[in-house]
Parts: C-alpha cells; sequence; structure tokens
C-alpha cells in the first residue's frame, strides 16, 4: 500500500512540474468551443454578443459560469469571450487610450502593469492597421474580433 | 482517501521505476513524498466525527425545522415542499417534501465514500449545507474549502468576494416585460485591478423562453405558469453591456453589511443552487422575489413579506431600507453599507457632450449633419486637443445611435463611425475628462408603487362625492418615486360613492398612463428631442343624470424643458380616440411641474377640440401633493376634463 501511494506520488509530481497547463487555443477553436457562437439575437447585435433573451423580472436566459464547461474558464478563453463580447467598448477606449474596459483588457492579458502605457501604445497602433484596412467595415463581428485577438498575442509577449 | 488514483499506477509504472534508478533525483523525490503523505494524513483528520454522533445531535437540536435550513432546500413559505424541481438537488428520494429526511441524507452522504469524480461527491456539491451544520453542530468538524472539490475551489468565489450588491436595474419601455425594472445580485470582489468590477460575478433569475416564442403565449405563460427558470451566474460586465450600453438603463447598487459567515454561506448557497430549476411566474415568482428568497438565507427579517398581489423589483429595496432603518433604530447597525448610483452610458454621454464648447459642438454637429466626407474640413479648423474631443464624442454619439438603432439596417452609419475611429486612433491618446454627473435618487428611495387614497370630490354644482382611488403600481409625476418627472401608472381605478343616492360608480379608469418627459438630450443632430404620454383608460362622463362611459386611447409627443432642479415644463399635442363623440380630439397644451421635496406640483393648460368644425374649448388642470410620511400624503386636485371638480384627500402607499 505505502509502495503504491509512494508511486502515484511521484508520478503526480512529476506531472506537476512537466505538464502544460493547457494547450494553446485560437480563437476559432474557443469562439466554437466555448458557445460564443450561440449568442445570436436577430436585432442587436451588441446585445447578440451578451446574451440571446434580454427580457426582466427575470426572464433572462440561463447561461452560466458555473456551468461552463471547465475548458472554456481560462486565461485565453475569457480574454476570446471578452473581446466578442465587449468590442465595441474595447473600441471606444482604444480610440481614446484609456477607459475601464480597457484597464480590465490590459489586466486580463496578463500584460505587465509596469509597461501598461507601452503595450496600449502599441496596440492602438496596430488596431488603426486593422481599422484602415478597406474591408474592417465589411467584417463580422466574429472576424473583427478574431483579428484584435491575434494582435493582442502578438503584442502581449513582446511588451510585458 | 477522499479520492480513488489507484487507476494510474499501472498506466505510469514504468516511469517512476525509471526515476527510482536516478538515486539523487530519488533521495529528492523521497523527502517531498514524506511530506505530502504527512499533509494528506493531516487532511484525513476532518472526518474525525462519527456519523451517528453528529445524527443524534441534529435531531436533538431539531435542525430539520430549523428556518435556516428550510431556506438552503427552498421550501416555499408554509413549508410543505421546496420550490426547487431538480431532482438531484435532493440526496433524499422524499427530499422535496419531508427536509428530515434530507437532512439524514445529507449527514449521511458527508461520510459515504468517495467515488471517481470527486466534484460530485456531497461535500462538492452541498458545501453551503455543511457549512452551515458545522456551525450548528459541536460534534461535526467541515472544513471550509474541500482541496479535492476541484470545480468548487477553482470557482472560489468564497475566497475572493469581499462585499455583496443586490443592483436595482431602472424600467426599460423598450420592452414591455421590462417596464417595472430588474434586480440582480453583484459579488464585490474589490479588486485593486478591476475597480470598475467589471470581472465581479452576478446572479441573475431568469426564465427559460424557446426561440420566436409567440407573444401571446409568453404573456399567458409569463402570469400564469408554464416556463422553468432558474439562476445563473455572469461577469458583470455582461450586464453593464445590456443594461447599461445596449438598453441605456441606469443602475442603484445596494452593498450589503454582511458578517464573514453571512457572507460566506450565501456564496457556498449559490454554488449549490445554480443551475437548478424552478417553476417561473411573472407576477409573483419572478427574479426580485427569488432574489429576495435567496439572499432571506442571510438576513433575518423577512424580505417577502411586503409582497401585495406581486412583487415587483422595487418592493425588494423598499424592504431593505425599512430593514436597514429598524436596526439602525434598535441596535445602531446597518444592513445597507451604500447605495450607489451607476448611470447609463446614454446619461454619461449627454453629459460629455455638454462639456463640449459652443465652437467644438459647432463642428461636432456640423460633421453629424453633413457627414464623414466633411470631417477633415471641419476638424481643421480646431486644435489638435479640441480635434480630439470632438472625435471622442462624436465616436461615443456614434456608437449610442447604433445601439440604439439597428446596426445591421445601416451600413453607412457603421461607415462613418470606423472612419471616426480610424480618424482618432491616428491622434495621441487623451483621457475623456471626468464626467460628473448628478447621481439620480433610487426609486426605492420615494414611496412605494401600490397606492390606496380616499378624497371627496365636489363636482360642478352638485353634491359632493367620497372617491376611492387603488392601483398596483403608481409612479406620478407629482409623487415621490417620481424619475425626473416621468409618470407611469398601470390599473388606476377611481370608484365614487354618493352617500344619500346610495350609488357606487365606477368614476375613472387608466389601464395605462405614462409621461416620458425628455429632459436630459442634448440639441445634438440626428438626436430625438421627443417627450411623450399615452394613456388607455375611461371617463365617466355624466348627462341628463346618467352616467355613460368614454372610453379613451390618446397619444400626444412634444418637447419637455428642465429649467431647474424645481422647475419642468413641457408643450405637448395629443390625438386621442374616444368612444363617445367628438370621436377624434386633438388637444395642444403646456404643463409645469414643481418639485420643491416633500411639496410637489403640476399644473396644466390648453384647449381640446370639441368638434370637427374647427371648434375648440379650454382645458385646464392640476394636482398639488404634500408629503406627509414615507407612507401618506394629502392631495388636492382639480381640472374641467369632463365636468369641473375639485378634491381633497389622502393617499397611502402600501
Amino acid at each position: 500500500m505505502n509502495k503504491m501511494l509512494f508511486v502515484i506520488c511521484v508520478v503526480l509530481f512529476v506531472f506537476g512540474i512537466f505538464a502544460q497547463p493547457c494547450m494553446a487555443r485560437d480563437f476559432a477553436d474557443i469562439y466554437t468551443d466555448c458557445g460564443l457562437g450561440a449568442m445570436i439575437a436577430p436585432k442587436n447585435s451588441a446585445v447578440a454578443a451578451v446574451t440571446n433573451v434580454t427580457w426582466d423580472l427575470g426572464t433572462t436566459a440561463i447561461s452560466s459560469n458555473i456551468s461552463s464547461p471547465d475548458s472554456c474558464t481560462g486565461g485565453k478563453d475569457r480574454v476570446a469571450a471578452f473581446i466578442y463580447q465587449s468590442y465595441d467598448s474595447l473600441e471606444k477606449d482604444l480610440a481614446s487610450g484609456y477607459g475601464t474596459y480597457l484597464d480590465a483588457f490590459v489586466e486580463l492579458v496578463g500584460s505587465d502593469p509596469q509597461y501598461k502605457q507601452e503595450f496600449i501604445a502599441t496596440l492602438r497602433k496596430d488596431f488603426a492597421e486593422n481599422v484602415a484596412a478597406s474591408m474592417y467595415t465589411n467584417r463580422t463581428r466574429y472576424q473583427k474580433a478574431e483579428a484584435l485577438f491575434d494582435l493582442v498575442y502578438k503584442r502581449v509577449g513582446s511588451v510585458s | 482517501m477522499f479520492c480513488k488514483q489507484n487507476f494510474i499506477y499501472k498506466k505510469l509504472r514504468d516511469t517512476t521505476v525509471f526515476l527510482s534508478r536516478i538515486s539523487f533525483f530519488y533521495r529528492i523525490i523521497k523527502w517531498l513524498i514524506i511530506a505530502l503523505v504527512f499533509v494528506f494524513l493531516s487532511e484525513s483528520e476532518i472526518q474525525a466525527s462519527s456519523k451517528p454522533e453528529v445524527l443524534k445531535e441534529a435531531e436533538q437540536l431539531g435542525l430539520a425545522d430549523d428556518p435556516t435550513w428550510l431556506k438552503l432546500l427552498h421550501y416555499d413559505r408554509d413549508n410543505k415542499k421546496s420550490t426547487v424541481l431538480t431532482d438531484s438537488f435532493f440526496l433524499s428520494p422524499d427530499g422535496r417534501t419531508c427536509p428530515s429526511s434530507e437532512l439524514t441524507a445529507t449527514i449521511n452522504a458527508y461520510f459515504a465514500p468517495e467515488g471517481d469524480d470527486c466534484d460530485k461527491h456531497a461535500r462538492c456539491r452541498f458545501p453551503a449545507r455543511y457549512y452551515w451544520l458545522s456551525h450548528k453542530l459541536s460534534s461535526f468538524d467541515y472544513r471550509l474549502g474541500e482541496t479535492k472539490c476541484q470545480r468548487l475551489e477553482k470557482w472560489g468565489l468564497f475566497n475572493s468576494v469581499k462585499s455583496v450588491s443586490i443592483l436595482l436595474v431602472s424600467g426599460y419601455f423598450g420592452n414591455p416585460a421590462s417596464t417595472f425594472g430588474h434586480a440582480l445580485l453583484k459579488l464585490n470582489a474589490d479588486s485593486a485591478n478591476d475597480e470598475s468590477g467589471l470581472f465581479d460575478s452576478t446572479l441573475n433569475y431568469g426564465a427559460l423562453i424557446p426561440e420566436h416564442e409567440n407573444v401571446l403565449r409568453y404573456v399567458a405563460r409569463g402570469i400564469f405558469g408554464g416556463y422553468k427558470a432558474g439562476f445563473s451566474d455572469k461577469y458583470f460586465y455582461t450586464q453593464d453591456l445590456v443594461y447599461s450600453r445596449a438598453e441605456f438603463r441606469d443602475i442603484w447598487d445596494y452593498r450589503l453589511v454582511l458578517s464573514d459567515y453571512e457572507r460566506t454561506l450565501l456564496l457556498l448557497h449559490i454554488w449549490e443552487i445554480v443551475g437548478n430549476k424552478f417553476d417561473y411566474f411573472f407576477l409573483d415568482k419572478n427574479c426580485a422575489y427569488k432574489l429576495a428568497e435567496l439572499v432571506n438565507l442571510v438576513i433575518e427579517e423577512d424580505l417577502l413579506d411586503n409582497g401585495h398581489f406581486w412583487y415587483i423589483p422595487v418592493e425588494l429595496f423598499h424592504r431593505l431600507n425599512d430593514i436597514d432603518k429598524a436596526r439602525k433604530e434598535s441596535s445602531g447597525k446597518n444592513l445597507i453599507q451604500s447605495a450607489h448610483f451607476i448611470p447609463s452610458s446614454q446619461r454619461k454621454l449627454y453629459h460629455q457632450l455638454r462639456l463640449l464648447k459652443p465652437d467644438e459642438f459647432e463642428v461636432f454637429n456640423a460633421i453629424v449633419r453633413e457627414g464623414i466626407d466633411s470631417l477633415p474640413k471641419h476638424l481643421s479648423k480646431l486644435e489638435i486637443e479640441k480635434q480630439i474631443f470632438v472625435l471622442d464624442s462624436l465616436l461615443a454619439y456614434q456608437q449610442y445611435r447604433l445601439v440604439a438603432k439597428n446596426p445591421e439596417a445601416n451600413r453607412d452609419r457603421v461607415k462613418f463611425k470606423d472612419q471616426i475611429l480610424l480618424a482618432r486612433l491616428r491622434l495621441p491618446p487623451h483621457q475623456v475628462a471626468n464626467i460628473k454627473i448628478p447621481e439620480l435618487p433610487s426609486p426605492a428611495e420615494g414611496s412605494r408603487p401600490m397606492v390606496f387614497g380616499v378624497s371627496v370630490v365636489s363636482e360642478d354644482n352638485e353634491e359632493k362625492f367620497l372617491r376611492l382611488t387603488w392601483s398596483p403600481f403608481k409612479q406620478e409625476t407629482v409623487g415621490q418615486n417620481s424619475l425626473e418627472g416621468d409618470e407611469l401608472v398601470v390599473f388606476d381605478l377611481a370608484v365614487g360613492l354618493f352617500e344619500d343616492r346610495n350609488k357606487a360608480f365606477v368614476n375613472k379608469f387608466d389601464l395605462l398612463r405614462i409621461l416620458n418627459l425628455n429632459t436630459l438630450s442634448v440639441k445634438a443632430m440626428d438626436e430625438s428631442q421627443w417627450s411623450w404620454k399615452l394613456r388607455v383608460g375611461m371617463d365617466r362622463v355624466e348627462e341628463d343624470e346618467e352616467d355613460h362611459y368614454d372610453g379613451v386611447f390618446s397619444f400626444g409627443a412634444g418637447q419637455a424643458w428642465k429649467w431647474n432642479e424645481t422647475v419642468i415644463s413641457y408643450g405637448i399635442v395629443d390625438l386621442a380616440g374616444h368612444t363617445i363623440a367628438p370621436y377624434v380630439r386633438v388637444r395642444p397644451h403646456l404643463g409645469m411641474r414643481y418639485d420643491f421635496g416633500d411639496f410637489k406640483a403640476l399644473l396644466f393648460g390648453g384647449v381640446e377640440s370639441a368638434s370637427y368644425d374647427g371648434r375648440f374649448r379650454d382645458v385646464w388642470g392640476g394636482k398639488v401633493q404634500y408629503q406627509l410620511t414615507d407612507r401618506c400624503a394629502v392631495y388636492t386636485e382639480f381640472s374641467n376634463e369632463n365636468a369641473t371638480l375639485v378634491s381633497l384627500g389622502l393617499s397611502w402607499y402600501l
């Protein structure tokens, strides 16, 4: 019994050291796996990105972080969901370089607070190139969110 | 041992043997293992208490009938049956109707052997039950934070949440079901890195509505039953995006004073209850009611005892205020730590636009009027800092307009917005000035919505009669719960009684009465300046000593002006359909609303078409009200609308 326990603990220890916390996933995987694509409502894409029903007095559709798949609560998944759902607010904050959504975003992606302004300046520059593209207006919310997601993970390592 | 992990033994044995051959590494690992085993054995101490001992003590203390136990099981108010419909919420087959069976099963389950999936063990699924039992039973040894409950640990709110708030969301005319507001719970982490709390968790109660539900079916099932409902948790930013940034609704954040034990118990119970199903009823088993029921787990005073006929969100906040006041008087302690106003994005935008200087505002309007091609021409008139102000305002305004309208239907506006975005990104970052927005008093700081009134009415030269009025929801322009002079009244019935004629009659009935005074808007191009009013009801018209009833559907539009904090005026033209000739009437009129705190008045005057040949008659009237106490007001009313009448009465807010 002691030997078996010993072996188990060794294995757990080794795996604890060497195992990767999770596999890197891109925006498309997260979008599909975590149900972001299911949040579609016919009238208003800003609302649709958050919830498909907005009736009050308690008639909001049930969707829970507790019940979310474990694979959808990690760092990158939260970033993907945040970008997709709050894209308009992020867009506005990126434009001015300030704002509560941008602050939360910088914190979420794990940028070093010491280099926050540098990170934002770089992101603004890259984002401006995205917006300057002739097709920007015709892109879907998904495409815009994916592009910003890629920008962030291109820059977050180089700055922080 | 709590978890069985033998299954990985064989599979990984070879790896272990290989490692054991590396002697130096082996010695290090050996000591680490000894340490791990020591920790492991320490944790096993939580099973020191014995099952018979715990069961016996629970029975002796009568815990099965304890109010907190019944609340943990969500028993209804007569304690006969749990309102939870999900079978897996109960550990005993008859747990839904027998709290003692459920208690026994809960204690038995605590001592049950573990399975392969630790998260499915009762200790991980029902931590609030065990946490509560550990505070009641001396023989029960339960420690919060079972390390084997991986999902609960990962959720981890019982560690990170510092306080709990209940949010009151203002009413919303964009959806009939949202007219009376909304309530939800916010779990504040008070993180220094997230000052606005965007990643705080919230708890919402909602029904499961099938997609493309027929409206009539929706209304019928909402009121009479047929939908299942439940609690869901989401980040606060998702609520902010919907309520504040898409529906432009103000929010009031009521932060509660809870002890560490109360806060932890509530959070652990949220873990237990999320995802379970309940029956949904729009009028009385709605978000506010279920939220009150949930929070009542840790608030001793009854939060549900002031629901009459229905339980709208503001009722919950009135009750919280009552308890807070009573606690302060009796023990000097608060229930409400603070009530904080969170303005809607529309309100923020209007205040941002008001900060523009005249030359900036002129450029702003010129660009909106002439389109995106005029952007370089007009912007070049301003220095860089002013360009930044204008572009920030334009971007916020265009985004607001896109959300308010249907963005998919207006590609040109999206293009307009994107061009502004690009122009702004090409200028340096600059923080939008800190906008000071006046706090709007919460509707719960005013009078209650249900009103009963008694008045004496003198009509023309006839004898006086007694008038009784009742409405389940009244936010009157002259009431203490009116927001910025607006009015929303539902089912307002007035019954008259003549003493000597021994006669009772319906004096007036309004199914719905709305006055929406748009005093906030700025004079921005293509932004609606309209105020409007609506009335669906009927009036009693006495002719030849006989009562006739005139059904009325009236809609009016016009402008409103807020002169200062005391005076609001408006000019509105009503177009009304009547069931008594003349069947179609036009009524242009002016109104003044005065607010002197406890004393409020509404006066109006104008003309109304009296025939189809262009003849008009004068119409005038008003109501003056003085608030005597939180629950009582005296008023006088006068008008010449259907007859010249004057009344003097008292209103009680129930």
